[in-house]
């Protein structure tokens, strides 16, 4: 009995610190730096123009560990055919106006922006 | 002297800027700074070579040249909020317009007067044939109705340009 209770003492002792690293981080609502970059234009993502007065938008990154966040919260992938890359490593996530994607080269990004003439969210990124 | 064509790390090349006589034309800036579209055209060897067959292709049945714009920059960096475009396997590529109009001043959506959506269907379709072609999103619903078979996708702002990709190998 004390031998079986010594085990799963020692199991736990090695198995939690793993665990507990794949775990988020015990919310504490601290506000956390961003990074990141944001991009302002007119006209449209694929073809920026000057922005004016009646067409200001701003296309918002963020990178690090609100991205990893905000991709895991989005799951599941979509899928291939509608990825905007099918290469093996990209994965991509899309809800709404807000879209992530991992690859192992740059890591976790999330995308999304504004349109100040409505005042609205909008997509901040294409393929 | 000859200038040396700009070749990057993964060797690769930039799409040549609309030579004389070709059936399409360049188009698009890199971080908005005027006449630095070049740099976002360096293509996989792959996509040179569709790009050249398509162009060849379209010019046998339609005199107006199509607009080849961002492709990847310089080492496959992420650049102007494009998620892919980094490995010269995706490019942009205009709709075409019922005009002649070429170069950066001919930007063109689904929604003008000036769009030409037969011309931009049979300019799919010719990118379609091709077995390199794995993917095409652009979002006028005529299109993908003409176009069966679900090869034409709907993706956020794609109004203006088509997303294609190719296979690598």
């Amino acid at each position: 009995m004390h031998t079986r209770l010594a085990c799963c003492a020692m199991a736990l002792a090695l198995f939690s610190p793993s665990q507990a690293a794949d775990k988020p981080p015990a919310w504490t609502g601290e506000p956390r730096p961003l990074r990141g970059d944001y991009q302002i234009y007119g006209g449209t993502l694929a073809e920026m123009l000057p922005p004016t007065r009646n067409d200001w938008k701003v296309a918002i990154m963020v990178k690090g560990e609100l991205a990893r966040e905000l991709f895991a919260q989005l799951g599941p992938d979509v899928k291939q055919e509608q990825a905007c890359s099918t290469s093996a490593d990209y994965r991509e996530r899309r809800r709404g106006d807000i879209s992530c994607v991992h690859t192992k080269e740059a890591g976790y990004a999330c995308y999304f922006g504004l349109d100040l003439r409505t005042g609205k969210g909008m997509y901040g990124a294409i393929c | 002297m000859l200038e040396v064509q700009p070749r990057d790390k993964r060797g690769f090349f930039i799409l040549p800027q609309a030579p004389e006589g070709a059936g399409y034309y360049v188009y698009g800036n890199l971080q908005r700074m005027p006449h630095s579209g070049h740099m976002a055209q360096y293509a996989h060897p792959n996509l040179l070579s569709l790009i050249f067959y398509i162009e060849r292709e379209w010019q046998a049945i339609d005199d107006r040249k199509f607009g080849v714009g961002n492709i990847s920059i310089a080492e496959g960096l992420g650049y102007d909020k494009h998620v892919s475009h980094r490995k010269g396997l995706e490019m942009d590529i205009r709709p075409m317009r019922k005009d002649k109009l070429e170069g950066q001043s001919a930007r063109v959506s689904r929604f003008d007067d000036v769009y030409d959506r037969n011309a931009t269907i049979k300019l799919i379709r010719l990118f379609l044939q091709h077995p390199m072609v794995t993917k095409v999103f652009f979002n006028d619903g005529e299109v993908q109705k003409t176009i069966a078979g679900g090869c034409v996708r709907s993706l956020q702002g794609h109004d203006d340009h088509l997303h294609i990709e190719i296979r690598e190998y």
